[in-house]
């Protein structure tokens, strides 16, 4: 019996005493993953997703759409003072809140678990603003403290030489090759290497990409935060998806989801940075089944490192190299040119970039995104309590498993059928209607695949 | 069209639902009198077995068994339970209630040594 309260004692102090330590997490944060689907959900999902594909050729509409809805109505318009304010208010908040995470990342207690910068660029930044731009737009635009930073800066060069600022858009040098290097970058980072939570390493990693956005910026000008920052990028083009969105005269405005992918700029880059995202997504899907547990587990420090590198590359290129095969296919049968076909198809695999980041993170931001609740009253885990917070116990069962897995049944169903939607819309509005459904033989083939995959890896097997 | 597409969907998963049902696709908390025993062995400061996996029923209490040398904590990740060195053969029992799959590894390390299925 003594022997039993000595260990209880033990672990208890064991978990104070962890302070110190930089703990390592397989899976960028946390230790939980989701149960595995069921074996019947699955095979469901995978049969639908086959049958809608076919049903989608005969049934969905004839004549394009999305074009012609992407302008959508006027909601209201945003150049009001009282919007203006708030416009300010956003910018602070984000310049703040950005303040606050690399503080406590740099200063802070260098356990993950104890400090707010794991939480909040893992699971609240990453997994939350991707979920919010495809519901409700290009939120983060407004928040966004690279901007407002290089805005900032732009302008007081402007005051100084007392030449006009920038342009924004430099049509001629728009490629997104550069946000194709952030993104990766931050992929790897959550994904490869190997002490993804430690605070440390998370500023880090942000210090170095605040840099690069700034430094960029005041060379290129602020077009280079456009062009650059991935994660911005990558918002925008879920918010493609998402019914509302503000015009360029500062109107808000309604549309129908899925038509904002039908304008989205034809830019170099495009499709290369949704299949990075695409696949970066399904190799941490991988890293869950056992095939890869006893392949990497046992590894440690640098060791799992690279050999997650060496994943992510590889799961990153079948991914796109699947794509390019369908395009190919689909350009011979249309006597088109690939690449330009590739760019016109390309935004149609946004759809399932955003079921993909449900199915797979919509758990870990119920969940250990309850985490945040503590956080904010103790920022950087020195004992504070600011909003009386602290002793929050993260509620593990608040969504049931069952729940857990029909919304990710379900996120990959409905973004299987909007990517379809969406390849559909491109197809008929390029050829006639007997070459539109040949064209999309490959396409569906593909969309398929990814879908099927995604589910495959559900099963956690 | 959109509506009908969402008709598709509906329908689909209305069957699903049915289909699932009677296959029981969640079955009900078991709570066996027997529990789930948990042995970790490690030699030269390194786990004796390869890593494995191991279901537990949901509710289930689960003892975690440790022999052998070891430099560093074990941790149950979601449970959020440490099991120290200096203890050495040591024995750590809780109840799974929290359901999902949850890693047991070397804290310090990230090394895995088991992830638990518990549902």
């Amino acid at each position: 019996m003594s022997r039993r309260n000595r260990l209880l004692a033990a672990v208890t102090l064991s978990s104070f005493a962890l302070g110190g330590a930089a703990p390592a997490a397989a899976h960028g944060i946390g230790g939980r993953t989701d149960l595995p689907l069921p074996a019947w959900q699955l095979a469901w999902a995978a049969g639908f997703a086959v049958a809608s594909s076919f049903v989608a050729l005969g049934a969905f509409w004839a004549t394009p759409r999305l074009a012609a809805a992407a302008e959508g109505r006027v909601a209201f318009d945003l150049r009001t003072p009282a919007f203006r304010l708030l416009e300010v208010v956003a910018k602070t908040v984000g310049v703040f809140v950005f303040g606050v995470i690399l503080w406590a990342g740099w200063f802070g207690n260098e356990n993950g678990a104890a400090n707010i910068a794991g939480d909040a660029v893992l699971i609240w930044f990453w997994v939350g603003l991707q979920i919010v731009s495809f519901l409700f737009g290009d939120v983060w635009r407004a928040f966004n403290p690279f901007s407002t930073v290089a805005d900032a800066g732009a302008w007081i060069r402007s005051r100084v030489t007392g030449k006009p600022m920038s342009e924004l858009d430099d049509d001629a040098r728009l490629s997104l090759w550069p946000a194709v290097a952030a993104i990766f970058a931050y992929l790897w980072f959550e994904l490869a290497y190997h002490s993804t939570d430690s605070p440390r390493a998370i500023v880090a990693f942000l210090t170095v990409y605040s840099v690069a956005m700034l430094a960029g910026a005041s060379v290129e000008g602020r077009g280079w935060v456009r062009r650059a920052d991935g994660f911005a990028v990558l918002f925008t083009k879920l918010a493609a998806m998402a019914p509302l969105y503000r015009d360029d005269t500062g109107k808000l405005r309604y549309r129908s989801p899925l038509a904002g992918l039908s304008v989205l700029p034809d830019v170099p880059g495009t499709v290369p940075f949704v299949l990075v995202v695409l696949g970066s997504t399904t190799f941490d899907g991988f890293t869950r089944s056992s095939i890869w547990v006893d392949l990497a587990g046992s590894r440690t420090g640098w060791d799992r490192t690279f050999t997650n590198s060496i994943g992510l590359v590889i799961v990153i290129l079948i991914v796109g190299m699947a794509y390019s095969v369908a395009i190919s296919a689909m350009a011979s049968i249309t006597n088109e040119e690939a690449a330009e076909l590739s760019r016109r198809f390309g935004p149609t695999l946004v759809p399932i970039a955003a079921a993909y980041a449900v199915a797979h993170y919509f758990s870990l931001l119920v969940l250990e995104g309850q985490r945040m609740i503590i956080r904010i009253s103790d920022p950087a885990g020195r004992g504070w309590d600011l909003f009386g917070t602290v002793d929050y116990a993260i509620d593990w069962t608040l969504v049931s498993t069952d729940t857990i897995a029909w919304v990710q049944t379900l996120a990959i169903a409905v973004g299987h059928v909007m990517a379809v939607a969406a390849a559909h819309d491109v197809a008929i509005s390029r050829y006639d209607h007997r070459v539109a459904i040949r064209s999309q033989y490959p396409m569906l083939a593909v969309m398929i695949l990814y879908t099927v995959l995604g589910l495959f890896l559900l099963l956690g097997a | 069209m959109i509506r009908r597409a969402v008709a598709i969907i509906v329908f689909t998963f209305a069957c699903a639902a049915c289909g699932g049902g009677d296959d029981g696709g969640s079955p009900p908390p078991t709570n066996s009198a027997a529990g789930t025993e948990i042995v970790i062995a490690f030699e030269g400061g390194v786990p004796a077995r390869d890593i494995w996996r191991q279901d537990v029923p949901l509710g289930d209490l689960v003892s975690v068994e440790v022999s052998g040398d070891r430099d560093e904590d074990i941790h149950i990740h979601g449970y959020d339970l440490y099991i120290t060195p200096d203890e050495g053969a040591a024995t750590l029992e809780f109840n799974a209630l929290i359901p999902g799959r949850f890693e047991i590894e070397l804290e310090q390390s990230g090394r895995l040594i088991l992830e638990i299925t518990v549902s």
